[in-house]
């Protein structure tokens, strides 16, 4: 793949925070008035990283693990100690004015809205704020509105909104003058299972109809699953998986969960063998490794040792496999 | 350069249409404040009318001009509140709601983004009270400025509006780098209030520094001298300390910024 076709292109991202570090106790608060004693900490460890254009790419990781961080360098809103960064041909934090005017941004906790008034308020000031000409912005309001369906909600008072009301106002908001790439951190976060999926709908086909790069934060696991095919795992500062969000379903590959129902009350005894997720009386979930054992021959097994009603066999389930990529 | 003061004086006026509309969303609140505000800045000429009459007054200074010098300062007053009114509001909004990264993602100077967020029509009160004043004011010492006069008034208000911006980028500047600068702000107001009286009531030492590091003088001083003809050539070092003090805060500002760690998230 050609260099400029990726939208974001990062190699060996780092950047450190000072931290103040003080003992326990009401004399070391005292003596925290004129001596501190700080700790270098790589928030970012050198990170690398490249997005393609017009791509949906989960960016996860656990809490502190440094994808906030990053994104606000790719955002232009911190400067990195080491590392290049190139986003659509810039270096964000040294020409911020002008790339921003080709970045959206939408925070899931935090709102841009005036909250006394409409969001198309709003919208028209920030019309003016990244120059879009007046027929354009029309289009596109009335292009959003049918898209999220909030034709009579972008006039009512944001306070009066409910959650799911304002994040869709949000993204208009991001979105109004067309950004090539638009950050959204945690955008889900509250919203109920209908919201979420009017949001998701709506990424997507802004995704296919203007192009748009989104790169999406989140710990809700059906954003990734429903939106990106890939996805950056970061923790600890590093990158520890970057690759497609299938393959991530494949991450145990060698392991399979075995759903078992049973015909009667089962003594726990009985199981004692087996490596159980979880069990009660009338069911149980065994965790089988294939190095060890075969597939075909542990259900032969089974069948025959136990009374089995019904059985299930599935993958690990992806948040289990990003939890293990988290503690690792 | 250029483009950028236009885009911002722009972003200040759509800024103060919605301001106004937000008041307008809550009227009874808009009116009470104007109200109270056209009250309470009578307050003030009063107290210097009692003071001047009471006393001895301040030197070189006869009540109709303590009068005009008043009419000015509430102007003033009334204008900062209404221009930037709100911006320490806002700044103190960003900090709390870990907000200032918004800012930083708007194709504008971020100082620029706070400083055009302060429109308050609240001080609309101290405004009418001001120019009612200073209407009084002229009628009873019977003034006829000339141009070159109205000009220097003008332009020392001009001057007045770049100081109070430097001053408000500072405190900016500490809120947001500091997060908690608790009393400072009030003794940031303090220190402003020197300009609230004629200069000449201070020390010589105190007068200079009024025309120069710390130009409050500008408020009120200046204009109201020029107004009344009497401005000498070292009212003009106070022009050039506003400007000083606006650069100096600017640089101060960028400097911090360049270090700004964000906050965690």
């Amino acid at each position: 793949m050609a260099e400029n076709d990726y939208i974001i292109n990062v190699i060996g991202l780092k950047k450190a925070f000072k931290v103040s570090k003080r003992e326990e106790g009401f004399g070391a608060a005292i003596k925290s008035l004129w001596s501190r004693n700080h700790e270098t900490v790589y928030g970012v460890d050198g990170i690398d990283m490249k997005v393609q254009r017009g791509e949906i790419r989960g960016l996860i990781g656990p809490n502190g693990a440094g994808k906030s961080t990053t994104i606000k360098i790719l955002s232009g809103i911190l400067h990195p100690e080491e590392g290049q960064v190139n986003v659509m041909g810039y270096v964000p934090w040294k020409e911020r004015q002008k790339y921003v005017k080709k970045l959206g941004v939408v925070f899931g906790q935090k709102s841009q809205l005036w909250w006394d008034l409409p969001p198309i308020d709003t919208y028209a000031l920030n019309r003016e704020m990244y120059k879009v000409p007046h027929k354009r912005y029309l289009e596109l309001v009335d292009y959003f509105k049918e898209l999220l369906q909030i034709g009579d909600v972008v006039h009512k008072p944001v306070r009066q909104l409910s959650l799911g009301e304002r994040m869709k106002c949000e993204f208009v908001c991001a979105m109004l003058h067309e950004p090539e790439l638009v950050f959204l951190d945690e955008p889900t976060i509250g919203l109920d299972i209908i919201s979420k999926e009017n949001i998701r709908k709506f990424v997507k086909q802004v995704n296919q109809d203007l192009r748009t790069t989104f790169i999406l934060t989140t710990h809700d696991m059906s954003d990734l699953e429903n939106l990106c095919e890939n996805v950056t795992i970061i923790n600890k500062g590093k990158v520890v998986y970057d690759n497609g969000m299938s393959r991530l379903g494949h991450y145990f590959s060698k392991k399979k969960l075995i759903d078992v129902q049973f015909k009667e009350p089962l003594d726990r005894g009985r199981l004692d063998e087996y490596t159980l997720l979880s069990s009660d009386e009338l069911t149980a979930t065994i965790e089988l490794d294939l190095d060890e054992d075969d597939l075909r021959q542990f259900v032969y097994e089974l069948l025959g040792k136990l009374p089995v009603q019904d059985i299930n066999i599935r993958n690990i389930p992806i948040e289990d496999v990003i939890r293990d990529i988290y503690t690792a | 350069m250029t483009a950028n003061i236009t885009g911002l004086l722009k972003l200040y006026y759509w800024n103060m249409k919605l301001s106004v509309s937000r008041s307008m969303a809550y009227r009874f609140d808009f009116v009470i404040g104007v109200l109270t505000s056209i009250l309470f800045s009578g307050t003030a000429p009063f107290l210097q009318y009692i003071f001047f009459t009471q006393t001895k007054g301040y030197p070189g200074w006869n009540l109709d001009q303590i009068m005009l010098f008043q009419g000015l300062l509430l102007l003033w007053l009334g204008l900062r509140q209404t221009l930037f009114g709100n911006v320490m509001n806002v700044a103190h909004g960003l900090v709390r709601k870990g907000d200032f990264d918004r800012l930083l993602v708007k194709p504008y100077p971020p100082l620029g983004v706070l400083l055009c967020s302060g429109f308050n029509l609240k001080g609309i009160g101290s405004l009418i009270s001001g120019c009612v004043l200073t209407g009084y004011a002229f009628a009873r010492l019977d003034l006829v400025p000339g141009p070159a006069e109205v000009l220097l008034a003008l332009a020392s208000f001009a001057c007045s509006i770049v100081l109070y911006m430097g001053v408000m980028t500072l405190l900016c500047t500490m809120v947001i780098m500091l997060v908690q600068v608790g009393r400072l702000e009030e003794l940031v107001e303090r220190l402003l209030g020197f300009g609230d009286y004629p200069i000449n009531i201070y020390p010589k030492l105190l007068q200079k520094l009024f025309l120069t590091v710390f130009p409050f003088a500008i408020w009120a001083y200046v204009p109201s001298q020029a107004l009344l003809d009497r401005l000498g050539s070292d009212n003009a070092t106070a022009a050039v300390g506003c400007f000083a003090v606006f650069a100096i805060s600017v640089w101060i500002w960028n400097r911090s910024l360049n270090r700004y760690t964000s906050a965690g998230g």
